[in-house]
């Protein structure tokens, strides 16, 4: 795929300032709703303590905050991970196009088709790169086999992969770089035509070239899919997202558009955050 | 040499000697501990070469229709391995297809389903399974197990799965409870808790990451085990089978009670029959001259078969970790 578009969230040493993602259009509208979150490990351990906040579709949402702070916590709420883990309790609503998804009747297996995950390290099936994309359809719908191929090509086209793996569908997925493996997994998740993509670190075991890349890709997806990013690498943030939620020992202290957190947050610890005297 | 001092006065130690001495308890340390692990491999090599010498009349008077004679008389002098070795062989293959499904069964059971109150104690339970000694499993399969099997089981078998064309004749013969089925169903018990120990092991090195990105697809528990964890894992599966494998071939003491021991080719797998090291045992105490050489001809046959199986059952699980 010819490289058309300048890029203009450059990855250079001068580039020090970061450039913001610029909202083009009004507010998007509201995709997910936090209320009054809370969220306690088996140990009682209350790692989120009440979380209001809103994820609009068609836009990235950071979340940042040093470790610990649960910001992996509450990505992993929104597909119900926790749920693999007996014990784990959760209180507060978090809606889904206005339906609680925490209820006790949620089918979790349609919940997870409609909110993919991307994890800190790639995380390629043990099957051909053909199939780590096409399974994860095949779950869920019935395609003749050159719809399928349509469908693996397109989400290997929207992932910047296809001229790279194009000829090497059938090998493992294991075989591909950590970059590409990351972004096999960044594909296997939009192939199935998510509503909200969830991000926890997807660059942070990645070399430099691979992050500019994913971040790259992050922002293109941003155009479509409702995103959640959570990040370690304020920059990450920064080139990104167009809104960030900073949070502090479970409690979100701050939320507003990328641009106002990091050039004139409203808390004091969000400023000092931000401009790397904790954290 | 004398000790000097640095420039506070204080006693410099003389490094030479202090590495001096370094270096001869490392060199003592590495002899020692050389020493150990050369003898257990001297040892392995010295059974060996002990099992061959003496195996070495068998074959010298067979030659190595040994391997495949069915006659096995003491009276007119003439061995043949064949109905030991197909013993052993069919009774372990009997005892794998039962383990095999039921030890990956409670495998996925214990990794992604059992509620983690149960998980410990009914692993420990399993590994317990695996501490009871063989004559006990052998007591217990020949006073309950072989009355059961020629009341009702061998019965229910015969009238069943006895009529089928092809393997009806499998399970066709007079049935006295003791024979080669039994003794696969009491091997069967006795690997299940290897199998899934192991297996249970190589399940738990599926990364946590691979096993939520797997149900964050949402995927269910079986796609999970069937598409991700049972492929990521194939290797160390077919090592831990082995493993099992390995052990069913050697079993003597509980075989030895069920198995019948009657040194004849068999067309039925519930007659009475006899495995390898079951016909060691039975046989062991007053045989002399050929009959002795050709036991430790098939404690031979036994020893490179399990060597072989173990082997790749090592190679296997050791390359689980390299994909």
């Amino acid at each position: 795929m010819p490289d058309t578009e300048t890029p203009t969230h450059g990855f250079s040493l001068q580039a020090q300032a970061p450039t913001f993602v610029q909202d083009t259009a009004a507010d998007r509208p509201v995709k997910v709703e936090v209320k009054n979150l809370r969220f306690r490990y088996q140990n009682g351990h209350e790692v989120l303590k009440g979380i209001d906040m809103v994820l609009r579709d068609k836009t990235v949402t950071a979340f940042i905050g040093p470790s610990g702070c649960g910001k992996s916590t509450l990505l992993r709420v929104f597909n119900r991970m926790y749920d693999l883990y007996p014990g784990q309790q959760v209180s507060g609503e978090v809606l889904l196009d206005g339906r609680n998804i925490l209820g006790k009747t949620e089918d979790l297996n349609r919940l997870r088709s409609k909110i993919g995950m991307v994890f800190q390290k790639p995380t390629p099936f043990p099957m051909s790169i053909y199939e780590n994309i096409a399974f994860g359809i095949r779950l869920y719908e019935k395609l003749s086999k050159s719809e399928m191929n349509d469908r693996v090509e397109q989400a290997l086209r929207e992932t910047a992969l296809w001229d790279e793996v194009k000829d090497k569908l059938q090998q493992s997925g294991l075989g591909l770089s950590g970059g590409q493996q990351q972004r096999l997994c960044i594909a296997r998740a939009v192939a199935v035509k998510p509503e909200v993509l969830l991000l926890d670190e997807p660059a942070s075991a990645l070399d430099p070239i691979s992050t500019a890349k994913v971040e790259d890709l992050i922002i293109k997806l941003g155009q479509d899919y409702c995103i959640a990013i959570v990040t370690h690498n304020m920059q990450q943030a920064a080139r990104t997202s167009l809104y960030t939620a900073f949070m502090y020992l479970g409690e979100l202290v701050e939320f507003d558009r990328t641009e106002t957190i990091f050039t004139a947050p409203k808390q004091q610890k969000t400023n000092d955050y931000v401009t790397g005297r904790f954290g | 040499m004398t000790a000097s001092t640095d420039f506070a006065g204080q006693v410099v130690p003389d490094s030479a000697a202090i590495s001096r001495r370094f270096r001869r308890q490392d060199r003592l340390f590495f002899l020692l501990t050389l020493g150990s692990a050369t003898l257990v491999v001297a040892l392995l090599l010295a059974i060996l070469v002990v099992l061959a010498i003496e195996a070495w009349p068998t074959f010298s008077t067979f030659g190595l229709s040994f391997l495949w004679g069915t006659t096995w008389s003491a009276p007119r002098d003439i061995y043949g391995a064949l109905p030991a070795v197909l013993g052993t062989l069919i009774s372990s293959f009997i005892a794998m297809l039962i383990a095999v499904p039921l030890s990956v069964g409670i495998a996925v059971f214990l990794t992604e389903l059992c509620p983690a109150r149960l998980r410990r104690p009914l692993g420990t339970a399993i590994e317990l399974l695996a501490g009871v000694p063989s004559i006990i499993y052998g007591i217990v399969g020949l006073f309950v197990l072989v009355p059961l099997m020629q009341s009702t089981i061998l019965p229910v078998l015969m009238a069943t799965v006895g009529q089928l064309p092809l393997i009806g004749r499998l399970f066709q013969a007079p049935a006295p409870g003791i024979g080669l089925l039994t003794a696969s169903f009491v091997l069967s018990v006795m690997i299940l808790p290897f199998i899934t120990a192991i297996t249970r092991d190589v399940f738990n090195t599926v990364p946590v990451m691979l096993r939520e990105s797997a149900y964050g697809m949402g995927m269910t528990t079986w796609e999970v085990v069937r598409h991700i964890i049972i492929p990521y894992t194939r290797l160390g599966m077919v090592g831990s089978i082995m493993l099992g494998l390995g052990r069913a071939l050697g079993e003597t003491m509980a075989v030895t009670f069920v198995v019948g021991s009657v040194t004849r080719l068999q067309t039925s797998i519930i007659s009475p029959s006899t495995t390898i090291s079951a016909q060691i045992a039975n046989s062991f105490g007053d045989a002399d001259g050929l009959q002795l050489s050709s036991l430790i001809a098939l404690g031979l046959i036994l020893f490179v078969l399990s060597f072989c199986v173990l082997a790749l059952a090592k190679w296997l699980i050791g390359r689980t970790d390299s994909f």
